[in-house]
């Protein structure tokens, strides 16, 4: 579906700081919702933690940064830390050019798939929490 | 004493009045700023007997008198100082010498014959005796002529690169001319002065011929048969004329005024920071009287332009250190200097000067051109200071002052995620770097603590420590800012609360040194925290590792550049550790960059300039980026966190293949494994 012109798939969760996840087979691939590549301009850098990394729903486990904002990552569920995408090293900027294909951040092993029930999925509720977000913080100049 | 003397004896006489009043005046104004007598004295003192008197003497000789910053600048411009700066004080000594020791001035007190000297030849010229003229005679002679040609060449220039070859990028003002005229002005005058005493007394040529400038031009103008004997006394006494307005208009003539700041700044240059700290008198200005001298002393000549990183970008000559000044000193004065003292003078200060405060990197590459000896960096903090006591600053510092006054760290993030970065290394010990009790404490600094580009930085620092076998700890949410963007932004003031607190906690840990990656928390610890603990930047604590051999390395066949970071090179003057700890790597193969050591051109990072226009920032960075690739290394090492962020982004951006690391990346990169 598009809301106010910015992409956000059906098929994903979508958790309240702007971060997407995805169901892949016994994983979940997160990453970050188009509006909020957007508003955070070109992407240079995230903080790829270690594999193996234990990461707690909600909690944020690393850093993004683009020219112009500083911004935390939090754990969409709680899981083991299995995969990171290894091209974000060099080319951050992928999460600008494509959130939902090549830029994914992070794959989890879920400790339990039952939390994805905390995030969004009803069309509805995402159409009015992003809309309400866009009119907090406006959209990218 | 004025009265009963020679005409040109009293105008020179009243010229000095003129001159002491407005002395007077200058220091009035200078009362203005911050300053404590007792400080002041004691800090002259310990400069006056100290092993800092051989600096000043190397000072006084090679860069006031040689000019040596300037030889590698611009050759025509060295040659005009040069020949001024041996010629105005060879001629002074020379006439007050040749004074002293002249029979017709032995009956006069020494103060009267002060006044004599410059005019002491008129009367040499009307007494002299005999067919020859005695060595010591002919030597004064020489020297008088020598050194007045070497000023008039010397005006001559100036004026050549001033009004013909338009070499100075700022515009001449009306007291540039006048001060220009009558420098030169008063020597043409003094060498037709002595031409008609050498026709008025006849003078044979086996005497005149010393006077060599002055016995040519006597030649040129004999064939036009003026009354020379009618002529000579009112000549001499236009000169004395000449001269008087010269001296006079010294206090009151920007231009001139600096001949009497220049040896004071580099005096004080010496004399330690202490000596200028504020007193508890309130004062007007929030300059200190070190910082007001050192304004008066810039003449605008343009050294600082073509080295100033935000110029060669946005081609404002505002913001560079010269035109700032300009605009800074006028207001200044407006308000608090001689215009001050007419009713209804205005102490407002024009918004676009606040912009230009903050449009630089204070990186201080001006500093090191600078011929004048200013502290261009501390002034520019200072004036800083004094938009923020206007209330005439960015928004986003004073963003900048809440996150720190709040939340201890630049960005306003809480405490606790300080120490993220050590949760993301890979197996981090138990205690997560956090000891109760250390030797060491590693300082890490907000950048590398909060933005993650900067993350690896000290997750290396911290392995390769650990795998040395050093004891250290980081002091994690304890940790706060050093107060070093406070400073920059110049709100000093509220830093202090900041450096307490650091220094309680170190010594707290029982630390006996502390070590930093970031050269900007470095050189704050080592400028502005008052701690005899021993303060170490990372190169140099990595030299010491490698040198000790509790790091090995490995080989890498790299070709590698270094960029020097200002506040770890110009500013703390480490260059050679960093260097020492890249050549140590075997198969390394290391390049300079054109520009390097204290000649180093900034990456665009410092001085807070990426909160208040991040687009200058990244133009700097690009033309950083483009110095390094014509190195042809595939690798940029450097020693600074926001340079890595500065340079890596630009790069980043712009697909530039080209890596930047800071050197504790790379050495963590080649470090051999642990046995």
């Amino acid at each position: 579906m598009e809301i106010e012109g910015f992409n956000m798939p059906d098929d994903l969760y979508y958790e309240k700081n702007h971060f997407w996840a995805r169901v892949d087979g016994d994983l979940v691939v997160m990453g970050m919702n188009d509006y909020a590549q957007n508003l955070a301009g070109e992407i240079v850098y995230i903080g790829l933690p270690p594999e193996g990394e234990k990461l707690t729903q909600g909690k944020n486990f690393t850093k993004i940064e683009s020219g112009k904002w500083l911004g935390k990552v939090f754990a969409v569920v709680s899981g083991e830390l299995v995969e990171v995408n290894e091209e974000l090293e060099e080319n951050a900027a992928l999460i600008n050019e494509d959130p939902y294909g090549k830029g994914w951040m992070f794959k989890i092993r879920p400790d339990n798939m039952e939390e994805l029930k905390n995030l969004m999925k009803d069309p509805d509720e995402i159409t009015g929490w992003l809309k309400a977000e866009i009119a907090e913080h406006g959209t990218p100049s | 004493m004025v009265t009963g003397q020679p005409l040109f004896v009293t105008f020179f006489m009243l010229g000095a009045m003129v001159f002491f009043v407005g002395l007077a005046l200058r220091l009035s104004f200078y009362w203005q700023g911050q300053w404590a007598l007792w400080s002041l004295v004691k800090g002259t003192f310990s400069t006056l007997f100290s092993g800092k008197i051989v600096r000043l003497i190397e000072i006084v000789f090679l860069d006031a008198i040689l000019q040596r910053k300037l030889f590698g600048q611009d050759k025509l411009r060295w040659l005009m100082k040069v020949l001024i700066m041996i010629g105005y004080p060879g001629i002074l000594i020379a006439g007050h010498l040749k004074v002293e020791v002249m029979p017709q001035f032995e009956h006069f007190p020494h103060l009267l014959r002060f006044f004599y000297a410059p005019f002491c030849d008129f009367y040499y010229f009307r007494d002299v005796i005999g067919p020859s003229l005695s060595t010591s005679d002919a030597l004064f002679a020489v020297s008088f002529d020598l050194f007045g040609a070497m000023i008039l060449m010397g005006e001559f220039i100036a004026i050549f690169r001033r009004f013909i070859a338009k070499a100075l990028p700022f515009k001449t003002s009306a007291g540039d001319i006048i001060a220009v005229n009558l420098l030169g002005g008063w020597f043409i005058l003094r060498f037709f002065c002595e031409a008609t005493s050498i026709l008025t007394y006849s003078l044979p040529a086996s005497v005149a011929q010393y006077w060599f400038v002055s016995f040519g031009l006597s030649k040129i103008i004999a064939p036009l048969g003026l009354p020379w004997s009618s002529l000579n006394y009112p000549l001499w006494s236009i000169s004395g004329l000449f001269l008087a307005t010269l001296v006079a208009l010294i206090p009151f003539n920007m231009k001139l005024w600096h001949i009497v700041t220049i040896p004071v700044v580099m005096f004080i240059k010496l004399m330690p920071k202490e000596a200028f700290e504020p007193g508890s008198r309130k004062a007007p200005l929030p300059f200190s009287v070190k910082e007001l001298i050192a304004l008066d002393s810039c003449v605008k000549c343009g050294s600082c332009v073509d080295v100033c990183p935000v110029y060669l970008q946005t081609e404002q000559l505002e913001t560079t250190m010269g035109g700032f000044y300009t605009n800074l000193k006028s207001s200044i004065r407006k308000g608090y200097g001689f215009p001050a003292l007419l009713p209804g003078s205005a102490k407002e200060m024009p918004k676009e000067y606040s912009d230009h405060a903050y449009l630089c990197t204070l990186c201080g590459r001006c500093e090191v051109v600078c011929p004048a000896f200013i502290d261009t960096k501390d002034v520019r903090i200072a004036a800083r200071g004094f938009m923020v006591e206007k209330g005439e600053y960015p928004q986003m510092l004073g963003r900048l002052a809440e996150n720190l006054t709040k939340d201890r760290n630049i960005i306003g993030e809480p405490s606790e995620d300080r120490p993220l970065w050590v949760e993301n290394l890979r197996d981090p010990p138990e205690h997560m770097y956090q000891k109760e009790k250390a030797k060491i404490v590693y300082f890490v600094g907000c950048v590398a603590s909060y933005f993650p580009m900067a993350h690896r930085i000290p997750q290396s620092f911290v392995q390769i420590l650990d795998q040395a076998g050093v004891d250290f700890t980081l002091l994690g949410e304890e940790e706060w800012c050093c107060g070093f963007p406070l400073i920059g932004a110049g709100m000093a003031g509220k830093a202090r609360e900041l450096m307490e607190h650091n220094l309680q906690k170190i010594e707290e840990v029982g630390a006996q040194a502390v070590v930093f990656a970031c050269p900007s928390c470095y050189h704050t610890w080592k400028e502005r925290y008052r701690t005899n603990i021993s303060l170490f930047h990372a190169t140099q604590f990595l030299e010491k590792l490698i040198e000790e051999g509790r790091i090995k390395l490995k080989k890498l066949d790299t070709t590698v550049t270094y960029h020097d970071p200002c506040d770890l090179g110009r500013t703390s003057h480490v260059y050679e550790p960093p260097r020492n700890i890249l050549r140590s790597i075997p198969g390394l193969k290391f390049v300079e960059l054109e520009h390097n050591r204290e000649d180093c051109t900034c990456c665009g990072g410092g001085g807070n300039l990426e909160m208040v226009d991040p687009e200058l920032v990244s133009a700097i960075a690009k033309s950083k980026i483009e110095e390094i690739q014509r190195t042809g290394a595939e690798l940029v090492v450097t020693s600074c966190q926001q340079c890595v962020r500065t340079m890596a982004t630009y790069a980043r951006r712009n697909k530039i293949p080209i890596e930047v690391l800071d050197i504790t990346q790379l050495i963590n990169r080649v470090k051999e494994a642990q046995p």
